[in-house]
């Protein structure tokens, strides 16, 4: 048979059948409200004002240097602490020893807040979500043997920033440690814990001005610290959209940049230390795009300072995949989560990134889960070829107009923050806080509707799952080991002159007279400790209280025919009619968790659902959530837990209301509860219990039925 | 990268400033498939003839394969497939059990069932009009002359890169094997087969070689269709994430791998993805590692948005760079292996499977040198040991010669 010659085929000839590919319609409206077309096209992006960009020059679009990860890839910087510092320094030394070149530090919710582990209000909570500080001891432990001046540290600190920052600079000192060798990020970004996340102490005002004496010392004192990392992944985690996440953070940012300014500092002294951080969820594109339109929009809105140095105005990051996207539920579905949201940072052009663990949605991550997410990120530095050329994705019609779309949006949102004043006094009014509860709201009634699938969640369960071991704190021992320590350091040191230190710093606080940072170093050395440094300072400042706002109807309009949501009203209004009062719950969290979105989203919800709804204040004792239950009579207790302390606090607030003599109203619990601690609860008198993906329209019916069986 | 646009030109001047003309020099890298990536790239998409052809189906969708004796194994599998929506199933039909009185009882019309075989007999046994078949490669080209007439309209030929890829072979080889091996079946029958074939492209961890692979197969098909009068802009592709990189140490890595496997299937234009439980190679078929591979399926398909726009990659400057360069040498593969004779001659003289060897060797020492790594394999473990001196002297020749090319560019670059 003789064979066709195909000899005298050329490339250049290929046509595609279909010369005018217009057929593919249809779209989709994203959370940030752009609609996406099925198919996109050069004139899609013509517009776009950065296409004419090259990586390290301004705009810096295409990326923040000029050889990004060609020379060398992103920093691998897990996040991470263990309960003691002991195990935290063990863990990093590991990390270090298999190719991690950063630490990244999470401290316990108590640290957080400037108590010492001794403090009564902070008992479930210590060890908890990360490591307990409560001394310059505490610190040498977990920084020992780790060479300060060659290991960039970073560390997730807000509200008792001064104290840590003292201890770090202490710690490396007294290892014999030039501190101007220190090198990493503070977070030190309190704007946004006013919006969300909530580990605030002071007031915004005051906090502000601890930030600039931060500011102060360190562009004087460490010159390679970044002072600030602006932070927009607990945004995320509360549910921002990306142009939300994106507007608020840079506002915040140019918030900070005002603040230095104003403390005497020049723009290019401290611009180039600013840091950001983003959180990258599952619309993989759009993180790609939001990561690229922040560098342009940084740049944009940093013009107004007149900076000289083109590096002040060029936006560098650090990434963590998004935690709330993961679920409790089947975790081994997470490791493919975490790897499409990796993949999103390093093609936005990350400098560092954290990638999470695949029982993160649990609890702090155990070795070898740890293990799976650094892998994820050795095998994309290592194995997929994608750091060898800038920005892969510079060009792509669809990414390109993404970017521009929500540079053009987060514009809008940042107008909107201007136009009330600027940022402090937006917080005060309350606008990004409700922008981003609205938006966490419309999300659960997306994935109420099942408009949105998590798999394993919401859609695709499985009937029965097998346990797997998640880490669990033995936080007693934690906390006694803590006090043992502080009790040994306190009678050690020299009492006289702590409380001399600690007058000069309440004075100087009082007074705007000193650097505060500088008055924190010296009250390390001489051993005071986190509480006694917060306290110091409360004194002058005052610990802030933010106000509860709430809304209505957002929840309703999307779920008006949902069958769920429907027969929850119904049963809702039946309840009323019997009990000739509407169901009345308080909800509540306990200790010093701030992660509000759940409780939010329940609390507006729950309203449109038909209930009369209390929200608690933040950070409450057991007891205080019992006095206020009884207080306003109300029916029920909904706790929301998720960082781990609910197995001490919870049976705490039953026994208080037991005090009241109020058994009656019942308590219910939700949030990241292992499943092996649900009979636990349930024996100590747990009326429900609901994991992480619950419909909250079955989480209302099973509530109003145990009302109703009580009447 | 001989001519550098105006950006080109400025990013090289910016990086030399930043990190000096050797840095710059030491960033090109070169592939096995001797391609030299450039570490920046901007507009150049006008000058490239393919640039704006790229094709691409409507959307992707999960494949999934049920293969037991077992009825009831095959039952519940189905079930459980049609429970997490996952339309498209593959019976594979090598085995002797009977699919017909199962697919009786499924009336749903979303539902596709696709028989799969090598044997054209058991085949002919189906009348289900809603079925379609899948020949597999390895059936003898003139057995096709015996499908019955019902069968006819709804088969295709499934040509699967497995063969090359998991044995190492190259993505410039994987392509222009496939391609050969197809045409065979177009030299055969001519034109009125050219709908019927269909690839099944196995994707290896190099994230944008394996994006583009799958538009350059669907360009050179069309070209090679278009020879015999029919031109095929969308013969269907499905992409499987290759054995070749998965580990058995630290298997759950291998779910990450997939994943980003899967992703470059997706964002190539492939119509199909398929994917392997992570403990492919060392267990049997299992309930628990079957599951968490159709949830990362339905992740990719439901969580991640990447099925809401079907031409992301169409503009990006590396990937139609990457299009062009794998789609040129691609063809001269082809074309060579047609001087040849064809691919069965190729085969038959070994052509075939010495250029897949020659390929698999220079990985493997790249393996050992640490120039190509496998996370927890050769690298962030005990590196691997050379057998012999001559294997270490082999090595040094192959990086000699990447070298050499990189040097010869950054030359040119110079002049």
């Amino acid at each position: 048979m003789k064979r066709r010659k195909l000899d005298h085929i050329i490339l250049d000839e290929f046509e595609p059948l279909q010369k005018n590919k217009d057929f593919f319609t249809g779209n989709l409206l994203t959370d940030e409200g752009i609609n996406l077309k099925k198919q996109y096209k050069e004139n899609d992006s013509e517009n776009s004002k950065h296409l004419n960009s090259i990586a390290g020059k301004t705009p810096f679009v295409r990326g923040p240097y000029s050889s990004m990860y060609t020379n060398k890839p992103w920093t691998v910087r897990q996040y991470a602490g263990f309960s003691t510092a002991e195990e935290s320094n063990k863990f990093y030394k590991e990390n270090l020893k298999s190719g991690q070149k950063g630490l990244s530090v999470a401290f316990d919710l108590p640290t957080h807040r400037g108590y010492d582990s001794d403090n009564p209000r902070v008992i479930g909570d210590i060890g908890k979500a990360g490591v307990a500080i409560d001394t310059v001891e505490d610190m040498k432990i977990l920084f020992n043997e780790i060479p300060l001046d060659e290991i960039s540290v970073s560390m997730t600190m807000n509200g008792a920033v001064l104290p840590i920052m003292a201890f770090y600079i202490v710690a490396a000192e007294e290892s014999g440690i030039a501190i101007g060798k220190l090198s990493g990020t503070i977070q030190n970004d309190i704007l946004k814990e006013y919006m969300v996340r909530n580990t605030f102490i002071y007031p915004p005002k005051e906090s502000i001005r601890i930030i600039s004496d931060i500011f102060k010392y360190t562009s004087k004192n460490m010159p390679k610290f970044n002072s600030i990392s602006i932070s927009g992944y607990h945004m995320q985690e509360a549910g921002a959209s990306a142009d939300l996440e994106l507007a608020y953070t840079l506002a915040n940012g140019i918030e900070y940049v005002k603040t230095a300014l104003n403390s005497g500092l020049k723009v290019d002294d401290f611009a180039n230390r600013f840091s950001f951080f983003w959180g990258i969820g599952m619309n993989h594109f759009m993180e790609i795009a939001k990561m690229r339109a922040a560098r342009y929009l940084w740049a944009f809105l940093m013009k107004e300072f007149k900076p000289q140095n083109p590096k002040s105005s060029c936006l560098r990051a650090h990434c963590q995949t998004s935690g709330w996207s993961l679920s409790e539920q089947e975790p081994f579905n997470n490791i493919t989560r975490t790897t499409v949201e990796a993949l999103s940072a390093v093609f936005g052009g990350t400098q560092s990134l954290h990638t999470n663990s695949l029982d993160e949605a649990i609890g702090l991550p155990t070795k070898f889960s740890s293990k799976i997410a650094r892998d994820t990120q050795l095998i994309i530095q290592e194995e997929l070829g994608v750091c060898k050329t800038v920005d892969p994705w510079g060009g792509s019609f669809y990414v390109e107009n993404l970017t521009n779309e929500l540079i053009e949006k987060a514009l809008i949102h940042i107008k909107e923050i201007d136009n009330a004043g600027g940022m402090i006094k937006a917080i005060q009014k309350g606008i990004p806080k409700m922008r981003i509860e609205q938006a966490a709201a419309k999300k659960q009634a997306k994935i109420d509707n099942k408009e949105f699938v998590l798999v394993g969640v919401n859609k695709y369960k499985l009937e029965k799952e097998e346990e797997i071991n998640f880490l669990e704190i033995d936080n007693k021992q934690v906390r006694n080991s803590q006090i043992s320590r502080l009790s040994t350091l306190k009678n050690e040191r020299n009492e006289k002159k702590v409380k001399k230190i600690l007058e000069e710093l309440y004075q100087a606080a009082k007074n705007k007279n000193k650097n505060l940072l500088d008055l924190s170093v010296r009250a390390a050395k001489v051993r005071a400790t986190i509480g006694e440094i917060s306290s110091a300072l409360e004194k002058a400042f005052g610990r802030y209280k933010s106000e509860i706002r709430s809304f209505t109807g957002v929840y309703k309009s999307k779920m008006k025919d949902n069958k769920s949501y429907k027969k929850a009203v119904k049963i809702s209004d039946e309840f009323a009619e019997m009990d000739g009062r509407r169901a009345r719950i308080l909800i509540a969290k306990i200790g010093q968790d701030g992660h509000d979105r759940g409780a939010k989203v329940i609390a507006t919800s729950f309203a449109d659902i038909g209930f009369d709804v209390d929200i608690g204040p933040l950070f409450q004792t057991p007891f205080e959530v019992a006095k206020q239950a009884v207080e306003n009579d109300v029916h029920i207790v909904g706790i929301s837990s998720l960082a781990g302390g609910h197995k001490t606090l919870v049976p705490e607030l039953l026994s208080e209301l037991e005090k009241f003599n109020r058994e009656d109203i019942i308590v219910v619990v939700g949030g990241v509860i292992p499943k092996k601690d649900y009979e636990f609860l349930y024996k100590k008198g747990v009326a429900a219990i609901f994991g992480p993906g619950s419909n909250i329209g079955e989480t209302a019916i099973t509530i109003l039925k145990i009302l109703k069986n009580k009447l | 990268m001989k001519n550098l646009n105006s950006l080109e030109q400025a990013w090289k001047e910016k990086l030399i400033k930043d990190l000096g003309l050797e840095t710059y020099d030491s960033l090109f890298k070169n592939t096995l498939e001797d391609i030299i990536i450039s570490p920046f790239y901007s507009n150049n998409n006008k000058t490239k003839k393919l640039a704006y052809k790229f094709l691409f189906p409507h959307q992707w969708n999960i494949l999934v394969e049920i293969n037991s004796e077992n009825i009831n194994v095959v039952k519940n599998e189905l079930n459980n497939y049609i429970e997490n929506d996952i339309k498209h199933i593959i019976l594979e039909q090598n085995l002797d059990v009977n699919y017909k009185e199962i697919l009786k009882k499924y009336s749903n019309n979303n539902l596709k069932i696709y028989i799969q075989s090598v044997n054209i007999k058991k085949m002919n046994e189906y009348t289900d009009d809603r079925i379609s078949f899948i020949i597999d490669q390895k059936t003898e080209i003139d057995k096709i002359e015996d499908l019955k007439n019902i069968i006819r309209n709804k088969f295709r030929i499934n040509i699967n890169s497995g063969e090359f890829k998991n044995k190492g072979s190259n993505i410039i080889q994987e392509i222009a094997f496939s391609l050969a091996l197809g045409n065979e079946y177009l030299q055969a029958y001519g034109s009125k087969v050219s709908k019927n074939i269909s690839f099944e492209l196995t994707q290896g961890g190099n994230y944008f070689f394996e994006i583009s692979k799958i538009q350059v197969v669907r360009i050179l098909w069309a070209l090679i269709t278009k020879e015999y009068g029919n031109q095929v802009d969308d013969c269907i592709i499905t992409a499987k994430p290759s054995l070749r990189n998965k580990t058995i140490k630290n298997y759950n890595n291998n779910l990450i791998r997939s994943t980003s496997e899967c992703m470059s299937g997706i964002l190539g234009g492939c119509d199909f993805i398929k994917s392997i439980p992570y403990d492919a190679l060392f267990k049997e078929k299992n309930k628990f590692s079957q599951r968490i591979m159709n949830n990362q399926l339905l992740i990719l398909k439901n969580e991640t948005y990447l099925d809401n726009v079907c031409n992301a990659i169409e503009g990006s400057y590396y990937v139609s760079e990457l299009i062009q360069v794998i789609a040129e040498k691609s063809l001269l593969l082809f074309k060579k292996i047609e001087k040849k004779g064809g691919y069965i001659e190729s085969f038959n003289s070994g052509y075939i499977s010495n250029q897949i060897k020659n390929n698999s060797d220079s990985e493997k020492l790249l393996y050992k040198l640490n120039k190509k790594v496998l996370v927890g394999f050769n690298k962030y473990n005990e590196g691997l040991e050379f057998s012999s001196n001559k294997e270490l002297l082999k090595s040094k020749k192959i990086i000699k010669s990447l070298k050499h090319n990189i040097d010869r560019i950054a030359k040119s670059e110079l002049n």
